[in-house]
């Protein structure tokens, strides 16, 4: 009896569908943020080391291409918070008896979180 | 060994190897058992459980219902059983719907006296059917056989030892052996144009008994559902009805009030829908006065012909969403309406046969070693109409007592000599190849003879008959049954050739629909769905007898035994007002 | 089925064909079918194999949706083909071909062993454990309890999510989205004591932890089980579960 044809693997699965792009990108998001770990340990090391270092950090900093990085990073970090709170009521579906929390509300909530957040570190940056 | 996966396969299988553990159990299926017909059902199971409701009451709507036709000795076993099969369902994970203090809900149905119906949402059969498919993996010696056509019974010394079946995937032809045969096929929609029935649904287990030599009981009896889509004929749950909707014709008339079956009240009034009126008569009653309306005129016509209107959206759409979803679905991606919001175009579409392979109480055919359960058995517990919501635990009542009766029949037979079932299974494999896959000769294409038998048992053989009509069918079917001889395939190959299932099923429906037609032609009365122009009333004097078709060289021979009877005369059939 | 317009427009088809022994790979052969704006795909295949090309085979049972037989690639997306209305492809042609990640049967119909047997293995029937049915009544479950797994229930075994899952694809020792999903079913009936004997397999590499939530099962999901976030749902659990592992060693669940 012949054998049915073997199923297929494809090496460039994540171009066929824009859902896959979508994915990889959020995954790459993951690993841009843990890149940007490297350039905040860099400021933190001007930081310490003060004087002519901070200087030349900061001027670096202020290169168009560090701005563009820096542009890119957002975006990047942008997209990481939204797929992750979007994935928040994914992992925790909470009802109260019958009905389903409408994933919404806790997505809100996440976003009122953050924006309390953002509002004080940036109080405390001004400051 | 069970031909077919269904609820009564499945049942049976589980049944027979918790009787006898040391039994081995074998279920051929054509299909993955998940897509068995059962799983489309989606009303609900009615099962006495609540305080209120009486075995007594569930035993005379079911004998009432059936226009006195059902064996009052089988419907006391099945009403007294159902309850305790639900309930082992429940034990099994079947995710009923509930009340608010946990207990199982019910609903109220068509021709039922009392809220009795199990439910889960509007997807009762698929729910079952998942429990029960899913329940039977734990035991190891259940063993099933995927996408298997059977073919032919094997005999040997008088009785049932297996089937000839084709594995699709390979297209050869084996013997699947066992001790005892149980058949647990379904029905036969598929011999009409327009029926709720899945593909899968065409009589393949009747064929096999009725080429054996086992009778066909009461195959006139063809349930016409009221509300299927038209077009598709896709199924609209009675549960909508069961909820409060409401049957109106063109001129926005709740007509069912002009047909004996009680008076309407408001839909506001708390107490609609009331039971056993109107909206939640019985189903024959429903599909006649349809075909009623539409002589005077009174229903819409539209492009896949006539139809009136359900109403749900009084319901609102909380409690659509709540109890009959699917119903929403349904309507929504296949009428391309929102039944919340519009009400849904419906006609009497095919649904159920009350006939089939005739069987005792314990599911015994007059085979040695056969039985038979679920749809395509014929205890008769539906008689000449079937009450909705009966089917379901029918299934697992007689699929519990055929697996018991066969695993008790295995223990106390020898298997068959292997030579004369393996030389049974070699001649099936050279029929088929000869007259089928091989053949290049034929004139004759499967959609043709299938359209057009389908098309001869609508006309002839629908909701209202004559002997006339009847008499068209029976010439047609016949020289079907001659045309079929010559059968051309396209596929000539081995590997998943359902053009030659598809052959095969043909020809056991025109068998099949030959016996409807043939066991119309005599039962010269009207009794429940079996309505004759030319003989308008129920004559018990001379038909309180179930029919039984056999099988001959030329037409079907018919024969009568008398009806059961235990408590319940005879009596008129009384819906609409107090009975 | 009584005829609705009588229009002479047609659309193509391209469909994948395949017979084993004698074709090597599957072709894709066009075929013109009439118009019709009511038709689903399956209509459409069930018109060539009876007036065309009887050799054409593919699963088809329902047709509402209900039973999973007709699932298939439709212009490279996993849909039921009684679910996907020509009208919504016009002008064509469209693309039909077998599930994505299954091996090839024949023409469209796919070898689905790999599921069947993975579906047995996390052991999907009610567990009673120390809580045995009460004999003459029903478990009591409160609407709020069957709310917990109702909607993890509702999967038809259609394998369009298997087809969607790219993880899927590339392990083949992943369980997948409906089988995790089911297992899930059970862990949350609160009928069911057998969580800790699922969890040995679905807490697994092969299991939950396979899965990187792409989410593409959920997207094509016919029935809405969200197969996806059941698995979402139980990495949490586990993930507190280990925790309290490890906090609290002492005694068992």
């Amino acid at each position: 009896m012949a054998s049915p044809y073997p199923r297929r693997r494809s090496r460039r699965w994540f171009i066929e569908r824009w859902a896959y792009q979508r994915f990889v990108l959020r995954e790459l998001s993951g690993v841009v943020l843990a890149a940007y770990m490297v350039l905040l340990l860099l400021l933190v090391s001007s930081v310490h080391a003060g004087g002519q270092a901070f200087a030349d950090h900061v001027t670096t900093l202020r290169s168009p291409l560090m701005i563009a990085v820096h542009v890119i990073l957002v975006l990047f970090a942008l997209l990481h918070t939204v797929t992750w709170f979007q994935a928040v009521p994914k992992g925790l579906p909470l009802r109260r008896g019958e009905e389903k929390v409408p994933p919404a509300l806790m997505i809100g909530a996440n976003y009122v979180a953050m924006a309390g957040a953002t509002v004080i570190i940036v109080a405390a940056l001004v400051a | 060994m069970i031909v077919g996966g269904g609820g009564a396969g499945l049942r049976a299988a589980i049944a027979a190897v918790e009787a006898d553990p040391t039994l081995d159990v074998a279920i051929v299926s054509k299909v993955y058992p998940m897509r068995s017909h059962t799983v489309s059902a989606e009303g609900g199971a009615a099962g006495v459980i609540k305080a209120g409701d009486s075995l007594e009451e569930h035993i005379r709507d079911t004998i009432s219902g059936s226009d006195w036709l059902a064996d009052q000795d089988a419907v006391e076993l099945f009403v007294r059983e159902a309850p305790q099969e639900l309930l082992r369902l429940e034990h099994w994970g079947c995710p009923w719907s509930r009340e608010p203090d946990g207990t199982v809900a019910v609903r109220p149905f068509g021709g039922m006296g009392i809220e009795r119906t199990w439910f889960a949402a509007d997807k009762t059969g698929f729910h079952m059917l998942h429990t029960l498919f899913q329940t039977s993996l734990q035991h190891e010696r259940v063993r099933r056989y995927d996408e298997w056509f059977a073919t032919r019974l094997l005999l040997d010394d008088g009785r049932a030892v297996g089937v000839s079946a084709i594995e699709l995937r390979s297209g050869q032809v084996r013997a699947v052996v066992g001790k005892a045969v149980i058949l647990a096929t379904g029905g036969f929609g598929r011999i009409f144009p327009f029926t709720t029935n899945a593909a899968i649904k065409t009589g393949d287990g009747l064929g096999l008994a009725f080429r054996a030599g086992v009778p066909l009981k009461d195959m006139e009896f063809v349930q016409y559902h009221p509300t299927g889509l038209p077009g598709t004929g896709i199924l609209i749950t009675e549960a909508a009805r069961g909820e409060g909707g409401i049957l109106v014709n063109r001129h926005g008339d709740r007509y069912l009030r002009h047909y004996n079956l009680g008076e309407p009240l408001d839909i506001r009034d708390p107490v609609h829908p009331r039971l056993r009126t109107m909206e939640l008569g019985p189903r024959d009653r429903l599909s006649q006065a349809f075909m009623k309306e539409q002589d005077q005129g009174n229903v819409f016509d539209g492009p896949y012909g006539t139809y009136v209107h359900l109403d749900i959206r009084h319901l609102g759409e909380r409690r659509v969403d709540q109890k009959i979803p699917f119903v929403r679905e349904l309507a929504t991606n296949y009428a391309g309406i929102d039944p919340v919001r519009e009400p849904i175009p419906v006609r009497p579409v095919v649904h159920y046969m009350m006939g089939g392979i005739d069987t005792n109480l314990e599911a015994e055919t007059a085979l040695p070693g056969l039985y038979a359960a679920g749809e395509c058995a014929c205890v008769s517990i539906n008689g000449a109409n079937r009450l909705g919501s009966n089917s379901l635990p029918e299934l697992l009542v007689f699929g519990a007592r055929a697996g018991t009766g066969a695993a008790r029949w295995a223990r106390e037979h020898a298997p068959a000599p292997r030579a004369a079932v393996e030389t049974q299974a070699a001649d099936e494999q050279a029929r088929i190849a000869r007259d089928l896959i091989n053949r290049r000769d034929g004139d004759e294409r499967i959609a043709t003879l299938r359209t057009e038998m389908q098309h001869a048992m609508e006309a002839g053989c629908g909701i209202y008959r004559t002997e006339a009509t009847l008499q068209a069918a029976a010439a047609k079917v016949a020289e079907l049954r001659e045309r079929a001889r010559r059968v051309q395939l396209d596929d000539h190959s081995l590997s998943f050739n359902t053009e030659l299932t598809a052959a095969l099923e043909l020809d056991i429906m025109i068998e099949i629909a030959e016996s409807v037609v043939h066991s119309a032609l005599h039962r010269t009365e009207s009794r429940g769905s079996h309505q004759r122009v030319d003989f308008p009333q129920r004559d018990d004097g001379r038909f309180l007898k179930h029919s039984l078709a056999y099988r001959t060289e030329g037409a079907p021979r018919v024969e009568y035994r008398d009806v059961a009877i235990t408590r319940w005369p005879p009596a008129e059939r009384v819906y609409g007002r107090a009975h | 089925m009584t005829s609705g317009a009588t229009t002479t427009q047609t659309i193509g088809f391209e469909i994948a064909r395949y017979l084993p022994g004698e074709d090597r790979a599957p072709t894709l052969r066009h075929y013109d079918v009439p118009y019709r704006p009511e038709w689903v795909v399956l209509d459409a295949l069930n018109y060539l194999k009876d007036e065309v090309d009887g050799t054409l085979s593919f699963r088809w049972s329902c047709r509402m949706g209900v039973c999973g037989s007709c699932g298939a690639m439709v212009n490279g997306v996993p849909r039921l083909m009684c679910a996907a209305f020509l009208r919504d492809y016009l002008p064509g042609p469209i693309r039909v071909e077998p599930l994505a990640n299954f091996p090839i049967e024949r023409d469209l119909v796919i070898v689905l062993d790999d599921f069947m047997q993975k579906l047995r293995a996390v052991k999907p029937w009610i567990i009673p454990g120390d809580r045995p049915p009460p004999a003459d009544a029903e478990y009591r479950q409160t609407p709020a309890q069957l709310a917990d797994f109702k909607q993890y229930s509702m999967c038809i075994n259609c394998l369009l999510c298997y087809s969607a899952c790219p993880v899927y694809q590339h392990e083949e020792e992943f369980l997948g989205p409906a089988v995790l999903a089911l297992a899930q079913r059970y862990d949350h009936d609160s009928r069911d004591r057998g969580n800790s004997q699922r969890h040995e397999l679905t807490w697994s590499d092969e299991g939950i932890w396979d899965c990187t939530f792409v989410g593409e099962c959920s997207a094509v999901c016919p029935k809405h089980v969200d197969p996806a976030g059941a698995i979402q749902q139980a990495k949490v659990e586990s993930t507190m579960d280990w925790y309290r592992s490890v906090l609290w060693p002492f005694g068992r669940r």
